[in-house]
């Protein structure tokens, strides 16, 4: 298993990440971890029909994904994981998934949140989530698609 | 947005899309075919799948019960698609119909008060299909 990207995005699967991330990274897999969407039928065939037939696709709750990046199920392929929250990858971190680097790729206005960037509005409790990455030695890197430039915010959020 | 006339039956459109796509979309068919309601226009930018859900809801709320709603998309593989799917799974007046071009959204003015409701979304991505050839001089 080789983990190309982890990257925070409340639009999961969308534009910037299949015709963005995908044709750079080339994956064998994208891999959603997302409570909600492992237990609902129309997003999981939703955003099943938004990725190519080369890269396979699949779906688990947070807790559920660990494990299986924990078991090698992925042992051969190159891995995009998306998460939609910043606590979801700490989520990730906290069951022993190893993680260097977080794409942080888009967190959209929310009621309460502040905007940090364009594209990364952070409520206090997703600050307080991605200070705790930092804490974990994760370095943030805030970057919509691999044409722009990527950013740094590790000192913006302690 | 006003409506002509109150409390009567009728076919909206809301136009979902990237950026200021959909409200130019309405604006251009505004100069081409003068006034018209019923049509509204809602961005994708700065707002989570589930924001923008709500956001369509709020228009439909707002524009009467009555109403049924064909939700045109620019690109449905995304926030688009997501919030509109989101939004008809739940409605039996809500239809989608994706890659919304300005012959699209006229053939939207032209037929929704001759097409019924369930026709309507078929008809419009056979406009919409039909509107998009490659061209030159010796075909035409």
């Amino acid at each position: 298993m080789s983990l190309k990207l982890a990257r925070i995005d409340d639009r999961l699967i969308h534009g910037q990440v299949i015709l963005g991330w995908v044709p750079v990274l080339k994956p064998d897999r994208i891999l959603v971890a997302n409570d909600r969407v492992a237990g609902s039928d129309w997003e999981r065939k939703f955003y099943s029909s938004c990725v190519p037939p080369e890269v396979n696709v699949s779906f688990a709750s947070v807790a559920e994904t660990a494990r299986q990046i924990a078991a090698d199920l992925f042992q051969t392929e190159n891995l995009i994981v998306l998460v939609e929250s910043a606590r979801d990858a700490l989520a990730l971190l906290a069951a022993g998934i190893e993680i260097k680097e977080v794409n942080v790729g888009g967190l959209h206005y929310r009621e309460g949140s502040v905007e940090l960037l364009p594209f990364v509005f952070l409520t206090a409790d997703e600050r307080a989530a991605l200070r705790e990455l930092v804490k974990r030695g994760v370095t943030l890197s805030a970057q919509d698609v691999p044409s722009n430039p990527a950013r740094i915010i590790n000192s913006l959020v302690v | 947005m006003t409506r002509t006339v109150a409390g009567t039956k009728m076919i909206s459109a809301i136009v979902v899309t990237h950026g200021r796509l959909g409200a130019e979309l309405v604006a251009t068919a505004h100069r081409i075919v003068g006034d018209f309601s019923g049509v509204y226009s809602l961005s994708n930018e700065d707002k989570t799948p589930q924001a923008l859900a709500e956001e369509i809801e709020a228009i439909m709320e707002h524009a009467g019960g009555d109403d049924s709603f064909i939700l045109l998309v620019d690109f449905l593989y995304g926030s688009c698609g997501h919030a509109t799917l989101a939004v008809e799974r739940n409605h039996r007046n809500v239809s989608i119909v994706s890659g919304v071009n300005l012959p699209v959204l006229l053939a939207f003015l032209n037929k929704r008060n001759e097409v019924n409701f369930e026709r309507l979304p078929s008809e419009l991505a056979a406009r919409g299909r039909d509107s998009i050839q490659s061209v030159d001089t010796d075909q035409l």
